[in-house]
């Protein structure tokens, strides 16, 4: 049953352009991949090959500096340069960039599985860290740091399946298509956590994938629970997903370890089992390609590096001039200038909306109504409507009251709003306003 | 039933006879009461203390005078009945209770020329209410007003006094604003608790 | 390495809800149109007329008032529309076409732009125009019955009837079954009657995501268990719950004048806490007032609270369980008030007592510093006392004189046959005071002063009653009647015709007295005190205390 709780947004979901295309693999292959050096938010890399060398698919081409994870050659071929290229989170970093030479050679020195009945679990946590596996689906966390640190404190692992972002279908088609796998990941590492529940988090219009699991589970008898939790924009942040679930708050200035919780997402788990039981590195991930603006919709395999130009001509390139391009979801995604950017591991989505889908979000901002649709949509329980206040009109004093450092930046304020007020940037506004006030204090 | 009949004045001493938004007295002298929520409540406060300990005294007062034919010193007594109580009160608390003395003098010394506190007196003897009546009157008319104050202190944070033509600023658009506090209470002129 | 300051041009995020605040009106619009519908089907084309001209100027004023100050025009988010409309349908479909010109044009400039226009009023502008127009009840309260259809021009004369609501206020339950309540099959306000269309309004709104169902299931849900735990009538508590819901305004203001986004709170709880609010104003009003609907004045009464509910019904923070929020209220309260303590006084009376050579010398110093002033209070006062008992003795006599001509004039017109009135020893419990009338050949009778409600307060009331039981006179002495609308009923020949009349009185029936329409109350008032006076002098005995109750002889 799934947990009420006031907050979030019913965006139109719009997944039907991509929910019954299958994962098919990036066709035609791109000529040359620039796999950034930094991919993981928790450490760079450093490269150990030089332009000139030649290089196969699952190849180690840069070891982490601090906490950070290896990272793989994606496609075989000859490294011809190491230097700055775009980057799909804005601005130009260092890349590694690969000549395709189309032959996929699979590197030979790729570890043996792991017996995971046996298996001791620093050297799993390593091996996880030596496969390059970061969270996969929005942030880029060093998954082996996550968990080395969650290990004997979890009581519940949530694998986050509940993919609340219109228009992405990823994580779906993977439940879909190798469920069997995911469920088995999710048993691997809730005994690697020793978790006491593991339970797989699917938001309920996935029916599809809900009935598929709910067979597989009553096959195997898997100790795995499968929740479905009804879909709201965001159960993809933390906080919403947990409380969804188990139905606790993560107090302020605590975090999900605290309440005994730990949230992975589906991609992640399902890219640890990969590595675990067939020693294969993240060196691809799947891409929803999607938006009114894109002419053959699809699901792709997609290689770590690949320009999302070369993304977009495997889904037939554009039918009109897109007015926003953005990786990962509409809601909280990043807008790409350039498509020459490459896929990163946390990219789940390249969307190219139309500007019927984006006008809305671009309407002139009217006056202040005092609706309250904002206050009913934030999922933090703020109250975005006096930030409005506080700061249109001038009365400052009124934002230390309002808790704004628990503000997600989710956007569901801005979306709501019909006098299309920018709430959002209101309040990252309020909270530099408030960090300027305390630090000059 | 005596509660019926007590709740009919409390509810009319609160409502459809508001001291402030209906019979227009209690309207004080402090600036800062209908600025800062705080200090409309402290006002508020004191204001319904006074209130009641003149409702009594005044009571007693009046039960005294009548009898002997001084009925033409009533409006002197009450006039100076809300003085007495209010000097008494602050010496009391400048003795006695020092730290509610510091917050609350400076209300206390706005409502002895307050028209509330002598305006209850008059009408409790008008009306020739019994004791439990007249301090229930007193104190609910002590809480009407309070609360009147408290809504108007709060409009005047949320709502934009500045917006209206230039020839209304300043004291117009307020009582342009009270009046209309006023006229949402009209429709509860004349209620009473059969 | 090298990177650049990431260059994004536009803020998250990238799609939007579609609504904005011109379509949230049409929608509105769009909701309100079967009620007026069905109001033209039962009242004629009267109300389109009387609906095109408020909405008219409504739009009118806040396009030349927006003109006329320089400002932006704002027509175009149609909230005027939507408050022309509203204030129409809160009308009797036969109030002059004046009524709702001078109610939009308040309502629109007063109410809504002086305060900044759109989105800054703190007031319902519907409900407050209607307000205003309710200074003028004689033409407010002009209630005709369903397919009476008054014409366009004359419609003004057009015979009145009891609505439900009056039925309601005075207690009793009208006989409709559920479905003439809802098809609004009685007479009533253009928006009062067709309550089924206004349900189907409401379910349009919420369809499209405009209103929110707390503030309507608040109110309706208050005024639904308040009228079922106290119910009056005849036919159950569920039959009451039912017609109260049905009827009079509730539904329109609680759909559509409650959820107005500007005048109600912003937080979730605050919205809930409005609703109850309201809710429980109605009930009181409806139960005790003077008017019969209450709905208007609960919603208006409400909105000047909105402040408050909104910062009360800030929503707890994420994390953090809600008795944490209070407990650290009470925390907070409690460290205030810590330090209010009772200091015991140290009370120095002799303290000065052993100064100087002689006892009390001490004293004599502090005192003469004091003495001018004190002297000069004692002095002002001791003359003002003086002077008010000079004054008394001087106009004693003429105050008495001037009292007992007053006196004579109300026995003239009281009781006419007696020459001279005196103190009786009898006391009742709600008369003010029961005097005998005296001609030359005896008891004439006695006259009581009585109190009772009338429509705007107390009315204090003197009967003379005969000694054979009927009625020689009636004098209204104190009354807060509206002008020239109650006043009808406490000056002139009104009073006249209860002379004669003995037994319980009533307003039909037989043994009834002509009321005034459109001051009914006050009528009922006066007719209330004659009838107790006559109880009490059909009761009086030799005890002193006089045993009566009230309305039976």
């Amino acid at each position: 049953m799934p947990i009420p709780y006031l907050g979030g947004v019913h965006p139109a979901a719009h997944k039907e352009n991509t929910r019954r295309k299958p994962i098919v693999p990036l066709d035609p292959a791109p000529k040359q991949v620039m796999i950034p050096l930094t991919m993981c938010t928790d450490g760079g890399a450093d490269p150990v090959v030089k332009p000139g060398d030649k290089v196969t698919v699952g190849q180690v081409i840069a070891v982490p500096r601090e906490e950070g994870v290896f990272v793989h050659a994606s496609v075989s071929g000859r490294v011809t340069e190491i230097g700055p290229r775009p980057h799909p989170w804005g601005g130009q970093w260092d890349a590694i960039v690969i000549e395709n030479d189309f032959q996929d050679t699979p590197c030979p020195d790729l570890p043996a599985p792991v017996d995971w009945e046996r298996m001791n679990r620093e050297e799993v946590i390593q091996r996880i860290r030596e496969a390059g596996i970061t969270s996969m689906g929005g942030g880029a966390a060093a998954t082996h740091r996550r968990i080395r640190q969650a290990v004997g404190r979890v009581d519940t692992l949530i694998v986050n399946a509940a993919q609340s972002e219109p228009y992405i279908t990823a994580d779906y088609r993977l439940l879909l298509e190798k469920g069997d796998q995911v469920l088995q990941g999710v048993q691997m590492l809730a005994k690697l956590l020793r978790a006491n529940r593991a339970v797989l988090a699917v938001s309920g219009e996935k029916l599809n994938a809900v009935e598929f699991l709910e067979r597989r589970l009553r096959r195997r008898k898997r100790a795995v629970e499968l929740i479905t939790v009804q879909n709201r924009y965001p159960l993809g942040m933390e906080k919403q997903i947990i409380r969804a679930v188990t139905g606790k708050e993560i107090p302020p200035g605590q975090e999900e370890l605290d309440v005994g919780c730990a949230v992975f997402n589906v991609a992640t788990v399902y890219m640890m089992r990969l590595a675990l039981l067939k020693g294969v590195p993240l060196t691809h991930r799947i891409v929803t390609v999607s938006g009114g603006a894109v002419t053959r919709p699809r699901n792709l395999w997609v290689p770590i590096g690949t320009p999302l130009r070369c993304l977009l001509e495997a889904a037939g390139g554009v039918r009109e001039q897109p007015a926003v391009i953005l990786t990962g979801g509409p809601m909280n995604g990043v807008v790409q200038q350039t498509l020459d950017a490459p896929v990163v591991k946390n990219t789940k989505g390249l969307i190219c909306l139309t500007e019927a889908e984006h006008a809305p979000a671009v309407q002139p901002e009217t006056v202040c109504v005092r609706c309250g649709h904002c206050v009913s949509a934030c999922p933090m329980n703020l109250n975005p409507a006096f930030v409005y206040r506080a700061i249109r009109m001038g009365e400052g004093h009124r934002l230390p009251g309002l808790h704004l450092e628990d503000c997600l930046d989710c956007g569901c304020c801005t979306y709501s709003c019909p006098s299309h007020i920018p709430l959002q940037s209101l309040v990252r506004q309020a909270r530099t306003i408030l960090a300027e006030g305390e630090a000059s204090q | 039933m005596v509660i019926v009949e007590l709740t009919g004045i409390a509810v009319a001493a609160l409502l459809a006879e508001n001291f402030i938004l209906v019979n227009c007295l209690g309207i004080g002298d402090r600036v800062k009461s209908f600025h800062e929520p705080l200090d409309a409540w402290r006002t508020g406060f004191s204001l319904t203390i006074i209130m009641v300990l003149t409702a009594l005294v005044t009571w007693v007062l009046d039960r005294i005078l009548q009898p002997f034919a001084l009925g033409y010193y009533q409006t002197l007594v009450f006039a100076l009945s809300p003085l007495a109580m209010v000097g008494l009160l602050r010496w009391f608390l400048k003795n006695c209770v020092p730290e509610l003395s510091r917050r609350m003098d400076d209300n206390l010394a706005s409502i002895p020329f307050n028209c509330a506190a002598m305006g209850v007196a008059l009408i409790i003897s008008q009306r020739g209410y019994g004791l439990i009546s007249a301090l229930v009157y007193a104190l609910f008319g002590g809480v009407g007003a309070t609360l009147a104050l408290l809504c108007y202190v709060g409009l005047r944070m949320d709502v934009s006094l500045t917006s209206c033509p230039k020839c209304f600023r300043g004291l117009p658009i307020k009582l342009i604003t009270v009046g209309l506090m006023a006229m949402a209470l009209m429709g509860f002129y004349g209620m009473h608790m059969p | 390495m090298t990177q650049t300051q990431p260059t994004i041009r536009r803020m998250p995020p990238q799609i939007a809800q579609t609504a904005s605040i011109s379509a949230t009106m049409l929608d509105v619009i769009v909701a309100l149109l079967p009620a007026l519908g069905m109001a033209v089907y039962l009242f004629g084309l009267r109300v389109l007329a009387l609906t095109a001209v408020s909405v008219g100027s409504c739009v009118l004023a806040e396009y030349l008032y927006r003109r006329l100050t320089h400002q932006e025009d704002t027509i175009r988010d149609l909230s005027a529309c939507v408050t022309g409309l509203l204030l129409a349908m809160t009308l009797p479909v036969t109030a002059p076409y004046w009524a709702p010109v001078l109610g939009g044009v308040f309502a629109i400039v007063v109410v809504k732009q002086f305060y900044g226009g759109l989105g800054r009023n703190f007031m319902n502008p519907a409900l407050a125009g209607r307000a205003l127009l309710m200074a003028f009840p004689g033409l407010m309260m002009n209630w005709v019955d369903a397919f009476q259809r008054p014409g366009l021009i004359e419609g003004v004369d057009a015979v009145s009837s009891a609505t439900p609501m009056a039925l309601l206020h005075e207690g009793i339950v009208p006989d409709l079954t559920v479905g003439q309540m809802l098809m609004g099959q009685h007479g009533g306000a253009m928006g009062a009657a067709p309550a089924l269309m206004i349900l189907a309004g409401g379910v349009y709104l919420r369809s499209r995501r405009i209103i929110s169902l707390r503030i309507p299931a608040a109110f309706l849900g208050t005024v639904a268990v308040l009228t079922l735990l106290f119910p009056q009538g005849d036919r159950g508590p569920v039959a009451w719950m039912t017609a109260q819901l049905l009827s009079g305004g509730l539904l329109m203001g609680a759909i559509f004048m409650a959820t107005d986004y500007t005048t109600t709170p912003v937080t979730p709880r605050g919205q809930i806490w409005f609703g109850v609010g309201c809710g429980f104003l109605t009930v009181l009003l409806r139960y005790f007032g003077s008017y019969p609907d209450g709905v208007g004045w609960a919603i208006l009464t409400m909105n000047c609270a909105v402040w408050l509910l909104d910062r009360a019904g800030t929503p707890r923070r994420f994390g953090v369980r809600r008795s944490q929020q209070w407990l650290d209220y009470w925390a907070k309260l409690q460290d205030s008030t810590a330090q209010i303590r009772f200091v015991k006084p140290e009370f120095r009376f002799l303290a000065r007592a052993g100064e100087g050579t002689m006892p009390g010398e001490g004293y004599l110093d502090e005192l003469k510093g004091k003495a001018p002033q004190v002297g000069a209070m004692a002095g002002v006062l001791l003359c003002v006392c003086l002077m008010l008992y000079g004054v008394n003795r001087v106009t004693s006599y003429a105050a008495v004189r001037t009292e007992t001509a007053a006196q004579q004039e109300l026995l003239e017109q009281v009781m006419p046959q007696a020459t001279v009135r005196s103190e009786t020893p009898y006391h009742a419990e709600d008369a003010l005071s029961i005097t005998a009338g005296y001609n030359d050949t005896g008891l004439v009778g006695y006259c009581v002063e009585v109190q009772s409600y009338g429509f705007g307060g107390l009315m204090t009331v003197v009967v003379g009653v005969s000694t054979d039981g009927s009625v020689t006179g009636v004098a209204v002495t104190d009354h807060s009647e509206t002008l020239s609308v109650g006043t009808q009923a406490t000056e002139g020949e009104y009073l006249s015709r209860y002379v004669g009349m003995s037994g319980t009185i009533g307003l039909e029936g037989d043994n009834a007295v002509d009321a005034i329409s459109g001051a009914t109350e006050t009528c009922r008032g006066i007719t209330q005190c004659v009838n107790r006076a006559l109880a009490i002098v059909a009761n009086l005995s030799t005890g002193g205390e006089v045993d009566y109750v009230d309305g039976e002889v």
